[in-house]
């Protein structure tokens, strides 16, 4: 299993106050699959994708990838597996609005230790002629093509995307999701997409449903489509 | 619903409790600092001239050669003038010192009672209080005065001499050596008559303009003169032993609200970022307020609230300290020097005015402008932080020689130059602040050194006259004419003295005196700053005694460290003055010439009194030169901290991403921190010339009621201090910096936002 969840809990606050957000979550991912994380608001989403991406402290269970567990206490063991096996894909693109559209994937680039090209990179991501200018010049579907650039340039194991298309209209969404679908394809990189949109998860290989911090149906998706094909 | 929003209020207060808090310790510090030198020198001022009325302070004095009781100098001089006879003898005291003896006085210079009372019996004096201090004489105490053992029965000042100076044109007055007394009527009439001084103070009885009191002193002169018994003549406005302390004074006032003006730009400039900061921050919330339907109005109000009460209660807190407790600091360095009558709590409400006035306008008109402005665009625009017009964007330059971090770098400060340019304005201002304390402090020292080196001569003996017997000169001595004369120069008399060289001058050589016409002059380089006159113009100069009023046109000027001086030839002066050929009243010497009778000297002036003198000036200045250093690295604190946090909290997100990343804090530092080092440390650096150029041309208004000038200077170890000083605070914020960027939360990446 390339990536393990075992009786993942997650609380917040103290005594009255303590809201239980994950409760006890167990899944497993295959190296290369692509997995769907559906749920409402308030399901516990994004706090699943921080203990994944090692950016909150869980409160019991234990989250192994590639078969080493991810110690949540130490800092810079969690900043190092950041650094070396994760890449991020937020809604909105969280892309330095100072830095041009090369220098947004040079930011993960500097970190990685057998970086891509990010000359091809920038080739395959339709973004070689805007690759000197700055994210506020760009489109919606552009900018988050920059941001999965800079997801990928460093190679990640695991590519963790946040609402990837939640900002973005139905043309664009359906070429960020080819994009990653490709990517997936190409690197064999294993892909968690957190989503409200149910289409999506008609890509994935696995779907997981959560609901009020509980998973209610982890199912292997039999009937998985080509991206280019879905519909909403 | 306006309450729900004063509720927010502390809340508000409590968020941003670290940029306002350090607007508010800078107002305090300032407004303490500045109100406690303007309210200690203005209430010493002050008391001076309520001294100067209740006690009748003299408009001159003279001396004659022979007793002549009152009603005879009376008719002599007419009755224009009120008289009081002043004779005086100075008698050996303790420490080897000598104590001048004064009688009870009881129209004009009546002393001013400090302590005990004054002398009833003829066993009793009243001393001054810097003699009876210096050695160490109480209340009760018994000292030996000339043959005679007085008991001290009160401790005075004598209205004419505020600084003891035993000759008028003494530098320095020492207080080991010297002092004034008051003994009865009783005492001294046992006195020996010999070494007896016959001297008179008058007053005017009405009031005369400078014109008619030039006038009148002549008159007193001549008439003196004419009868052959004048020895001695001295108008108050030529006194040095009052009007010392005047221009002291005035110094430090003029300082402290230069100081002052300097500080609250600062403060406004701290407004004005912090305004801008506020607005940035809650651009979309007062977007809100108003789609919902508050009133611009209510929402200016609100924002106005905490930097007025800010302004408002830091500003009291300032002038109370200042007025409770710091004003005694300028306090002590003049009693230390000067016998004054204790300070007269009075405010200067120009300056008081000023001082509670500027800091509440300033953040009010500035709050008004960034905010008003802001507030008429449409809630929507608000909303979405849409405040700034839509520039069309250029595709980015790709500074292919840069390397991945240093690109980072240069986008990273292009991005925030708003803040960068407040950065870079804020070390500019506090480097300025720093400079004028440090520089004031090296300008003194520099001046010190010099001084004595730039003396004509080892000895100069400036006399009343010239001797009646030549023969005690050695031949080897310079014989020249001084005077002084007086220019208008900003709404003051400024004091020239006008040297006339001989034609075989030994020691001026280099001053070309002798191709002068009668019109014609030569000014020394410090009369040149000070006044700001050029070769080529015409100066009017006039002599108060001889009314000779002089258009003299500058034809050269020459390096001249002294002071004030005018050069011209010996014989062009004596002309002026109406002396034959041949006079002459001072004497330049390198050795001490011995057999001068005493009674012919004005004043011996050698190199060690000059520096002397010029030492004394700093030891007053000291606690103001260390106040404006001290205001100056705190400045340095405050500003750097405030702006750097603030470029901080604009790139937050950014930062919080990085983490998200996987970049260590040490990475992040390097691209978000140390680009601002180094700007600080250049633009501290790149200031200098620039903050030297502005106080050089602010210096002659700061020494406007001195007499003299000296050059503002900085020494590379000044220089060398305030880029210390500079680095230094800067590589303190920016360890403060440090820790803040390590607490800067990874989840602020995450969240959703637009």
């Amino acid at each position: 299993m390339f990536v393990e969840v075992k009786n993942l809990k997650k609380d917040y606050g103290i005594g009255e106050n303590v809201v239980h957000v994950l409760k006890g979550l167990n899944f497993q991912l295959e190296k290369g699959e692509i997995c769907t994380v559906l749920g409402p608001s308030g399901a516990g989403k994004s706090t699943l994708l921080n203990l994944i991406g090692g950016i909150d402290t869980l409160t019991s269970g234990e989250i192994r990838i590639n078969g080493k567990k991810i110690e949540l206490d130490d800092k810079d063991g969690l900043l190092e597996y950041r650094r070396d096996h994760l890449g991020f894909v937020f809604q909105f693109y969280n892309l330095i609005p100072d830095l041009t559209v090369k220098e947004n994937i040079e930011v993960c680039a500097f970190l990685g230790k057998k970086s891509l090209d990010i000359q091809k990179l920038l080739k395959d991501l339709g973004l070689k002629e805007h690759q000197n200018k700055y994210p506020r010049q760009l489109s919606g579907g552009q900018q988050q093509r920059t941001s999965i650039g800079r997801a990928l340039v460093k190679a990640p194991t695991l590519l963790l995307c946040d609402e990837p298309t939640g900002a973005l209209d139905y043309d664009t969404s359906k070429e960020i999701l080819e994009l990653l679908e490709g990517v997936n394809r190409e690197y064999n990189t294993t892909i968690l997409i957190v989503t409200h949109n149910e289409a999506i998860s008609r890509m994935s290989d696995r779907i997981i449903h959560l609901k009020d911090g509980r998973i209610t149906k982890d199912e292997v998706n039999n009937t998985k489509i080509r991206a280019k094909d879905l519909a909403w | 619903m306006k309450n729900v929003l004063k509720k927010r209020l502390p809340r508000f207060l409590k968020r941003n409790i670290g940029i306002y808090g350090g607007i508010a310790l800078f107002i305090i510090l300032v407004i303490c600092l500045c109100a406690a030198y303007v309210v200690g020198n203005h209430g010493i001022r002050a008391a001076f001239h309520d001294m100067e009325e209740k006690n009748g302070l003299e408009d001159g004095f003279f001396s004659i050669s022979v007793p002549m009781d009152k009603s005879e100098v009376s008719d002599l001089l007419g009755d224009t003038l009120e008289l009081e006879y002043q004779p005086y003898v100075d008698l050996p005291s303790v420490d080897e010192s000598d104590i001048r003896v004064f009688r009870m006085r009881h129209s004009i210079d009546v002393p001013f009672l400090l302590e005990g009372s004054f002398p009833d019996s003829d066993k009793e004096i009243a001393l001054d209080r810097l003699y009876a201090e210096t050695h160490d004489l109480k209340l009760g105490d018994h000292f030996q005065v000339g043959t005679e053992e007085l008991e001290v029965s009160g401790i005075i000042g004598l209205p004419e001499y505020i600084v003891s100076f035993r000759e008028l044109g003494d530098l320095l007055a020492d207080r080991d050596v010297f002092g004034v007394s008051i003994v009865s009527d009783g005492f001294f009439s046992k006195l020996d008559e010999e070494n007896m001084i016959y001297q008179y103070a008058y007053k005017f009885k009405n009031e005369l303009s400078r014109e008619e009191v030039n006038q009148e002193n002549r008159e007193i002169i001549k008439k003196l003169g004419d009868k052959g018994i004048l020895t001695d003549f001295c108008a108050i406005g030529d006194n040095n032993r009052v009007n010392n302390l005047i221009s002291k004074l005035e110094l430090n006032i003029n300082m402290s609200t230069y100081f002052m003006l300097l500080s609250m730009v600062i403060v406004a400039f701290l407004f004005a970022l912090v305004s801008v900061h506020t607005f940035e921050d809650e651009c979309s919330f007062v977007g809100v307020l108003i789609a919902t339907g508050y009133k611009k109005k209510s929402i200016l109000r609100h924002y106005l609230t905490i930097p007025v009460l800010v302004t408002l209660i830091s500003t009291g807190i300032g002038l109370l300290l200042a007025l409770a407790f710091v004003y005694k600091i300028p306090l002590e360095s003049v009693y230390a020097y000067y016998v004054v009558p204790k300070m007269l709590y009075t405010i200067d409400p120009v300056r008081m005015a000023l001082m509670i006035g500027f800091p509440i306008l300033s953040v009010i008109l500035i709050n008004l402008i960034v905010f008003g402005k802001k507030l008429n665009l449409t809630p929507l625009r608000l909303i979405r932080k849409d405040t700034k017009k839509e520039k069309r964007v250029k595709n980015a330059h790709e500074m292919k020689k840069l390397g991945f971090l240093n690109r980072f770098r240069v986008r990273t400060v292009v991005r925030s130059k708003g803040q960068y340019i407040s950065l870079i304005i804020g070390v500019f201002l506090a480097g300025l602040l720093c400079m004028f304390g440090l520089g004031m402090r090296s300008s003194f020292d520099k001046y010190i050194d010099t001084l004595p080196g730039s003396a004509v001569a080892e000895y100069q003996y400036v006399l009343k006259s010239p001797l009646p017997d030549p023969s005690v000169l050695p031949s080897d001595v310079e014989k020249d004419t001084i005077s002084t004369y007086e220019t208008e120069y900003n709404g003051r008399m400024l004091p020239v003295n006008v040297l006339g060289i001989s034609s075989d001058s030994k020691y001026l050589q280099r001053i070309d005196v002798a191709s002068l016409s009668k019109d014609e002059i030569i000014i020394s380089d410090i009369m040149a700053a000070k006044i700001g006159i050029h070769t080529g113009d015409t100066i009017e100069i006039s002599n108060k005694l001889t009314l000779h009023t002089w258009n003299a046109k500058v034809v050269k000027i020459v390096d001249f460290e002294l002071g004030v001086y005018a050069f011209t030839s010996q014989d062009t002066l004596n002309a002026y003055l109406e002396k034959g050929e041949g006079y002459y009243n001072t004497v330049f010497s390198d050795s001490e010439i011995q057999g001068i009778d005493e009674r012919f000297i004005s004043t011996v002036v050698t190199k060690e009194k000059v520096a002397d003198s010029a030492k004394q000036m700093k030891t007053l200045m000291a606690s103001l030169i260390v106040m404006l250093t001290a205001v100056g690295i705190i400045c340095y604190v405050i500003v750097m901290f405030m702006l750097t946090k603030m470029v901080i909290e604009k790139n937050a997100l950014n930062i919080s991403l990085l983490k998200v990343f996987g970049y260590r804090n040490k990475e992040v530092n390097k691209l978000y921190l140390s680009q601002t080092q180094w700007i600080i440390i250049l633009s501290v650096i790149v200031f200098l010339p620039l903050q030297y150029f502005l106080i050089g041309k602010l210096w002659p208004g700061m020494l406007n009621s001195m007499s003299g000038y000296f050059y503002f200077r900085v020494t590379p170890l000044v220089l060398a201090i305030i880029v210390v000083l500079g680095t230094a605070t800067c590589l303190i914020t920016n360890a403060i910096h440090v820790k803040h960027v390590r607490k800067i939360d990874m989840t602020e990446a995450l969240k959703n936002r637009e």
